[in-house]
């Protein structure tokens, strides 16, 4: 098809000049083989001839197929929990925003951590060999911690290696210790929200520098925004840039963001108060996966799904415990790592709307109405 | 707050900013894209070049990987001891310097003896658990125990094996009585900041933090009481962070019903609801049990049993251990 001149971003003065002189279609100034000649010119004379290659050009088309393909060949970091995974379709996505909201001591923290470990699997275990990246912003984040969840990852993984007696793995685990871990996890504490959105803009330049870097958790994007003197309208606004730009990141870099969201509770119309994530009905735009967190009982946590573009809602039990039975102490390996036990208890509730289950309220009293604004 | 002209900035790009009236890192940072381009004149490359600068300028220390961090900022994640190596074991070597800690139980559970005790280990130089620095004890509800401190002074004598025998415990303790929030609020925020850039402080500790916001509001005022725990939390948090403080709360209980094995029975949980529960980091409940074991320093007495229950904590499995209080302190027991 024939492009006319005119459908070109430039400006009227040398439209009008092509015009005159004849040139009524992109096709008129230069052919298949190359310039025409004389478009050359004119081209070389108005100084477009550089920029009309880039004027006319057309992005590269995909198909849904395509699109399909590629997300199922995109890799998912495991979360060691196979009901979450199941959840989850195998684990978190890379080029997705992933949020994990759940009342304090739900395992938030633990997750992130987590996953910070569970990128870093060699590939020849299923894992991504990447790095990643922790904002901490609620003095949540222990090396003591995250030691404990590499040693119970890499025995782990070390296990896997010793039955399956492959020679790919036995090189891959020798490399992958608790020191690489620890080496292979970037962190930094911010103590406001300024601080925050400086290193949310500063990732871009980082993944630039740092290609295996393929999770950046944020833990968490609440606090810094609720303990701050913001009001909601600037809030928002800076929330919204800071998604925006995270979301970005993800995209471009193809990177998993998880970020962690506190919960508040909001008052309905009839006086009835229920446990919603906290910065309000916006944030939720952001992420593509929302998942709610809670604490069951001791050690048994339970996963709602909230939102997803792929999966409708269901929930999961997951529990905190020992990698390995060996130990005889308990007390010592309850939380070092997460394994699920109750595969099978996953949960599909019927209403899409359901309020939580109660039992997820781990910490709400009666005197909780506080309204979030 | 650095201005723009240590950014790094071309020519062009910082006078227009200056026009502008972007003057700090921050309110370049907090700016978005569409008034940067529009109102600074910039181009899309130079915007983000700008924030670039910017958030480089706010947050110095960068990215470091954990091995890095683990060195350079041992400080952070040093740990006080609670004054009884069993609990400090329990408590994988006792109570957090960053964020706030939080014990909470009902009335005569031991939450101001645990405190006290600290009070005193925290002058301990860091080879003895201690973080070698005073303390400031915010009183809201009682008056401060000063007889039962005096009783702990010669029960935690300084005897260390270096020449430290003439530590006078009592010199480094700053006691604060409080009686409402507005007042707690302008210490925290005015007051207890110069304290700390002045005298070696390494824990503050507030008994208590329900006394004031449970009576100091209206039942319908919950918003208002929810942004005022969200100011002193926030604060407390800043405070810990910037001087490498333990921060420890104590809050009462509520009786929540709760199930249990299809019963319903009355559970006491932390005071004071979600939004203050989002400012606690470590949260340690105290509880008395009926059973009663000898009182160690006098045989013919019976001292009560308690417990000790991480209910969230980063870096500790939700588990508890029982204590007892007895004239000599806080000890953990079997």
């Amino acid at each position: 098809m024939l492009r006319s001149v005119a459908s070109l971003p430039l400006p009227g003065s040398v439209q009008a000049r092509l015009r005159n002189q004849g040139f009524v279609y992109c096709e008129d100034l230069c052919s298949e083989k190359g310039y025409d000649s004389e478009g050359e010119k004119v081209m070389k004379q108005l100084g477009i001839d550089e920029r009309l290659a880039s004027l006319t050009y057309v992005p590269p088309t995909k198909s849904a197929l395509d699109v399909w393909h590629d997300e199922c060949l995109s890799p998912r970091i495991v979360t060691f929990s196979k009901a979450v995974d199941d959840m989850l379709d195998g684990g978190i996505a890379v080029g997705e925003i992933t949020e994990l909201c759940g009342a304090p001591g739900s395992g938030k923290t633990q997750i992130s951590l987590q996953m910070c470990v569970d990128v870093q699997i060699p590939r020849s275990f299923g894992g991504l060999s990447g790095e990643a990246l922790f904002i901490d912003t609620e003095s949540g984040f222990t090396p003591d911690r995250l030691k404990e969840i590499a040693e119970a990852c890499v025995d782990h993984c070390q296990l896997v290696a010793l039955h399956q007696n492959e020679q790919d793995m036995g090189q891959q685990i020798e490399k992958f210790t608790v020191d690489t871990i620890m080496q292979g996890l970037y962190y930094t504490a911010t103590h406001d929200y300024v601080e925050l959105v400086a290193a949310i803009y500063s990732i871009k330049e980082f993944l630039q520098q740092k290609r295996q870097v393929r999770l950046v958790v944020v833990d968490s994007v609440a606090f810094p925004f609720r303990s701050g003197i913001l009001n909601s309208l600037q809030r928002t606004r800076a929330l919204c840039d800071i998604m925006q730009e995270l979301k970005m990141v993800a995209m471009r870099y193809n990177v998993a963001v998880l970020v962690t969201n506190q919960l508040t509770t909001k008052v309905g119309p009839a006086n009835e108060s229920r446990l919603v994530p906290a910065l309000g009905d916006s944030f939720g735009h952001y992420s593509s996966q929302r998942l709610m967190l809670g604490c069951l009982q001791r050690e048994c946590y339970a996963a709602v799904l909230f939102k997803s573009v792929r999966r409708k809602q269901s929930s999961a039990k997951f529990q905190k415990e020992a990698s390995s039975m060996k130990q005889a102490d308990l007390r010592v390996m309850v939380k070092r790592a997460f394994k699920s036990v109750c595969t099978s208890t996953i949960v599909v509730f019927p209403n899409p709307l359901c309020p939580i289950p109660s039992t997820l309220s781990a910490v709400k009293t009666p005197e909780d109405t506080e309204e979030d604004l | 707050m650095a201005s723009p002209d240590i950014l790094d900035l071309p020519e062009k790009v910082r006078e227009n900013l200056e026009k502008a009236g972007w003057v700090s890192s921050n309110s370049i940072l907090m700016s978005s894209d569409h008034e940067l381009r529009k109102l600074g004149n910039l181009t899309k490359e130079e915007c983000e070049l700008v924030r670039t600068r910017a958030a480089q300028s706010v947050l110095a220390s960068g990215f470091i990987s954990v091995t890095e961090a683990v060195c350079s900022l041992k400080e952070k994640w040093q740990r006080l001891s609670v004054g009884c190596s069993k609990l400090d074991r329990f408590l994988r070597g006792g109570v957090g310097v960053q964020g706030i800690t939080e014990i909470a139980g009902e009335s005569g559970s031991g939450k101001t003896q645990l405190c006290l005790q600290m009070a005193l280990t925290v002058q301990y130089p860091v080879t003895y658990g201690g973080l070698s620095g005073g303390a400031v004890y915010i009183c809201t509800e009682d008056a401060f125990p000063s007889r039962r401190l005096q009783e702990l002074f010669c029960c935690f004598p300084p005897t260390f094996s270096e020449a430290q025998t003439n530590m006078n415990f009592g010199d480094s303790i700053f006691i604060e009585h409080i009686g409402d929030v507005e007042s707690l609020k302008q210490c925290l925020l005015v007051r207890l900041p110069q304290l700390l850039t002045q005298r070696k402080v390494k824990l503050v500790v507030v008994d208590s933090i329900a006394g004031l916001f449970r009576s100091d509001y209206d039942p319908g005022d919950a918003v208002n009481r929810a942004k005022d725990l969200q100011v002193v939390g926030g604060q407390l948090h800043k405070l810990a962070e910037q001087f490498h403080l333990a921060v420890i709360c104590v809050n009462q209980v509520t009786n929540v019903a709760g199930k249990k094995n299809n019963e319903t029975q009355q559970q006491p949980v932390a005071a004071l609801g979600l939004a203050w529960a989002n400012m606690v980091t470590t949260r340690l409940q105290l509880c008395r049990t009926a059973h009663t074991v000898p009182d160690p320093h006098q045989p013919d007495h019976t001292v009560c049993v308690r417990t000790l229950q991480v209910v969230f904590a980063p870096n500790l499995p939700s588990d508890s251990c029982h204590f007892i209080v007895t004239k000599a302190g806080v000890f953990g027991i079997n």
